[in-house]
């Protein structure tokens, strides 16, 4: 018996055919992943079947029975639940209210927690869920959040689920918690869809795959009889290669960048980054790694002068902590920001404007306070043609490129400032395959021209394949280095939990 | 100071904040539910004009004037519904145009349909009863609080209990906090996020109203032009001073009142200082107690991390 069958479905919004005569078939009692790149049509499928949005054509059965499904709400009644990429619980909110919300059991006008609670006890204990329910949610780890959200879905009686990108979040042992999760639940005879683009993961989880790209189904295979380069020529229909080859740079020895001592409060006056020291050498790629909220954003904000901070922070000897953000790019730091639609760029601006963001002051391209337009467009044509910004030109809005393009038209900033050292923060995070390759490449080759770059980012595979040394971060404190011939995500995934550390003389970082 | 003394102006600073209570209450499941809902103030003039209309319709009758009060009060908090919840509009404009309105409404209406300025009373002129306790009057505190108030005051009390039950002990209120929090953490629920808002939207109408009853029956005995004069702001500072947490906002009320009853004993005793400098007196004490309890919150934030 099939739980879902998608049949022929067309999906189109103004301009773009989100989904191409998509057909999906999940058999009951099955862990079915539905792989693509981002912007393949993935989210755009499930949506539809989670009643978020209206297919333009085409027939859904769930259970073998044509259904129409206008809202969230029906699709729970059809006992379809989703487990969203961003949870959607509300932080201060205990996560028994949280699983209840909007399916209180009442008592006259009041909530019922007792048989509430009771509900929810008997669903932890059938499938062997760990949770406390009278924790508030701002109190849990990522992989229980996850874990209240899959209990929430359960509880309005979900038999079919949805997971978008589950693992992009976890650290590998949370990833084999989750695995174990999902197969417990196809015991209990739930069936399951998993939404991502982690080909090791899909391979480990899952009983059959349906490949999309660019709004197209592109392949349906088994998953036993199937591996993962051939999954990776059906996603990207072209062969990738995102282990980038690194010239020696050991010639190089120079600190570019030295920071000593460094303590950074947050916005809530929470110490976030605590008397932490390093250096980047030159010709060196320094990752930093650790569960999101253990100080690195705060750490990166720091060092770009975006928050202050106490401390030294010095590049080739320079003393920069007390400088703002310009005395820093002065002294050739480039930064590509973690969010780069708020941080990173304007996105109504044009391209040419957010190409010329940090030099549209020079006396190159202002003349008396009068900005030279004909020199800027000249000059952004040429950055837009180097990076390979798949744009006519410069001047239509940065919001309407997409996100690989945008953090192109960034990265095209960032680097021609020629920087001494690059810091880089999730500069992958959300783009496509062909945009991660070329960004990576991108590091790599300056790197290998002697310049020193921070990587900052929640892709263990990234860090693993670009770094030449890697820091481990954990409330705060680094925790841990490595060399990345030397360890394994496993080893990393221990440290970023806090379950060990290392004993660190600050200066030898 | 005497028991007496002391009752006198615990009682006067509970006789001046219930409308200020009601109001803050009213807007409570705004301000959790994410309706930035500064309209109070207008929402309670036309309540303290509606509640003298219905009993010059009705001569003398309370009942009927509340009636029309609630009817005004819900049907100005439907046009801020409407402007915000189905239209998009900004809520801070459209709460300043709600506070406008009740000003011009008001005014517009006592000339075209009274033909008159200024003031408006009813010829028989109702109001609730007042509930007098005399053998509480002794007991120090309490005396001040119960021994003889209006029956909306305690009403007024009565709605401190049912706002927190509503609050956090029914879905609606649990949905309203989710709201605030993360508006798609409920309509992933399958509620839809607009229901909840429009519910406290008509809420905050309905308290007002009733708020602005007390003004013109209780306070004093008829309608004056524009005679909120800042409450339904006072009511907001309250509100987020508790931070929607309806003991609080309470709490904070009866101390603005406080403020406000010192501000007319001092006036009366002393020929010296200048009217409009005591007048002073409450907006300052709300300013510097926002201060120092934002201060306080941030200190103790501060040493449970350190």
């Amino acid at each position: 018996m099939n739980a879902v069958e998608m049949i022929d479905i067309v999906k189109e919004y103004p301009g773009v055919l989100a989904n191409d005569h998509v057909s999906l078939t999940v058999r009951e009692g099955e862990i079915h992943g539905l792989v693509g790149e981002n912007g393949a049509g993935k989210s755009t499928i499930m949506n539809q079947l989670y009643g978020m949005q209206r297919p333009t054509s085409g027939t859904i059965r769930v259970y073998g029975k044509e259904v129409q499904i206008h809202s969230p709400r029906e699709a729970i009644a059809l006992g379809i639940g989703m487990v969203h990429q961003h949870f959607m619980l509300a932080p201060s909110l205990s996560v028994l209210q949280n699983i209840i919300l909007g399916n209180q059991p009442k008592k006259g006008p009041f909530i019922d927690r007792k048989t509430a609670r009771r509900q929810v006890q008997e669903i932890l204990d059938r499938y062997a869920f760990q949770l406390d329910l009278d924790a508030r949610v701002y109190q849990l780890s990522v992989g229980q959040m996850q874990r209240v959200e899959i209990v929430k879905a359960l509880y309005r009686g979900a038999k079919i689920l949805i997971l978008d990108e589950p693992t992009a979040v976890l650290t590998p042992q949370e990833v084999e918690e989750l695995i174990k999760i999902m197969r417990r639940l196809r015991e209990q005879g739930c069936s399951l869809i998993i939404i991502t683009h982690k080909l090791k993961e899909v391979m480990a989880a899952t009983d059959r795959i349906t490949i999309m790209r660019k709004g197209v189904v592109t392949g349906r295979v088994n998953t036993a009889e199937t591996n993962e380069t051939e999954l990776a020529n059906l996603m990207v229909g072209r062969e990738v290669n995102l282990r980038i080859p690194k010239w020696d740079t050991s010639a190089f020895r120079q600190r570019v960048l030295e920071v000593r001592d460094l303590e950074v409060y947050n916005e809530r006056g929470q110490r976030a980054v605590d008397h932490v020291s390093f250096s980047v050498k030159q010709g060196e790629i320094l990752g930093v790694c650790g569960v999101e909220g253990n100080g690195q954003t705060e750490l990166v904000n720091a060092l770009t002068g975006l928050s202050p901070a106490s401390g030294s922070i010095r590049v080739n000897g320079a003393e920069l902590c007390r400088a703002g953000v310009r005395a820093r790019r002065e002294h050739r730091m480039s930064h590509i920001p973690e969010d780069r639609m708020k941080v990173g760029g304007a996105k109504t601006c044009s391209i040419t404007e957010n190409l010329m963001l940090d030099s549209y002051y020079t006396p190159d391209y202002c003349r008396g306070g009068v900005l030279d337009y004909p020199r800027m467009n000249a000059h952004a044509g040429e950055l837009i043609e180097r990076f390979a910004v798949k744009v006519p030109n410069g001047e239509y809005p940065l919001g309407t490129l997409s996100g690989g393009n945008i953090q192109k038209v960034i990265l095209a900033r960032e680097l021609d400032a020629d920087p001494e050292i690059l810091i880089a923060a999730q500069p992958t995070r959300g783009v496509d395959i062909g945009a991660i390759e070329y960004i990576r490449k991108q590091l790599v080759a300056l790197r290998d021209s002697g310049k020193a770059i921070l990587l900052v980012s929640a892709e263990l595979e990234e860090i693993l394949s670009l770094s030449d040394r890697i820091i481990v971060m954990y409330e705060g404190e680094i925790v841990g280095t490595f060399c990345p011939e030397e360890t394994t995500e496993e080893e990393l995934g221990l440290y970023m939990t806090g379950s060990r550390r290392m004993e660190l003389d600050g200066g030898a970082l | 100071m005497n028991i007496t003394a002391l009752n006198d102006i615990i009682s006067a600073s509970v006789r001046i904040a219930p409308p200020i209570t009601l109001a803050a209450l009213g807007g409570v499941f705004c301000q959790k539910a994410a309706i930035f809902n500064i309209g109070l103030e207008g929402m309670m003039l036309v309540g303290s004009f509606a509640v003298i209309c219905g009993q010059i319709a009705f001569p003398g009758s309370i009942a009927a004037g509340m009636l029309f009060a609630i009817a005004a009060g819900i049907a100005l908090s439907l046009l801020f519904a409407l402007a915000v919840l189905r239209f998009d509009a900004n809520q801070i404009i459209t709460g300043i145009g709600i506070n406008l309105l009740g000003v011009g409404l008001t005014s517009f209406l006592l000339r075209a349909v009274y033909d008159t300025q200024g003031t408006l009373r009813s010829e028989v002129m109702g109001k609730l009863p007042t509930i007098s306790l005399p053998f509480l009057k002794v007991v120090p505190i309490l005396g001040g609080i119960f021994g003889e108030q209006n029956l909306l005051t305690y009403i007024s009390f009565l709605m401190v209990l049912v706002t927190a039950l509503l609050l956090y002990q029914t879905p609606f209120g649990i949905s309203a906090c989710a709201i605030g929090e993360l508006p798609e953490s409920v309509a992933t629920s399958g509620v839809k996020p607009k229901r909840i808002q429009l519910l406290a939207i008509l809420w905050s109408g309905l308290l007002c109203s009733v708020a602005g009853t007390y003004l013109s029956t209780v306070s004093v005995t008829g309608f004056t032009e524009d005679m909120v004069q800042g409450r339904g702001f006072t009511a907001f500072s309250a509100l987020i001073f508790g931070n929607g947490n309806p003991f609080v906002t309470w709490a904070v009320s009866i101390l603005f009142g406080f403020a406000d009853a010192l501000g007319i004993r001092v006036e009366l005793n002393s020929a010296g200082m200048s009217s409009s400098i005591i007048k002073m007196f409450p907006y300052l004490l709300s300013v510097a107690a926002l201060a120092v309890s934002c201060y306080a919150r941030e200190a103790s934030r501060r040493k449970k991390k350190a």
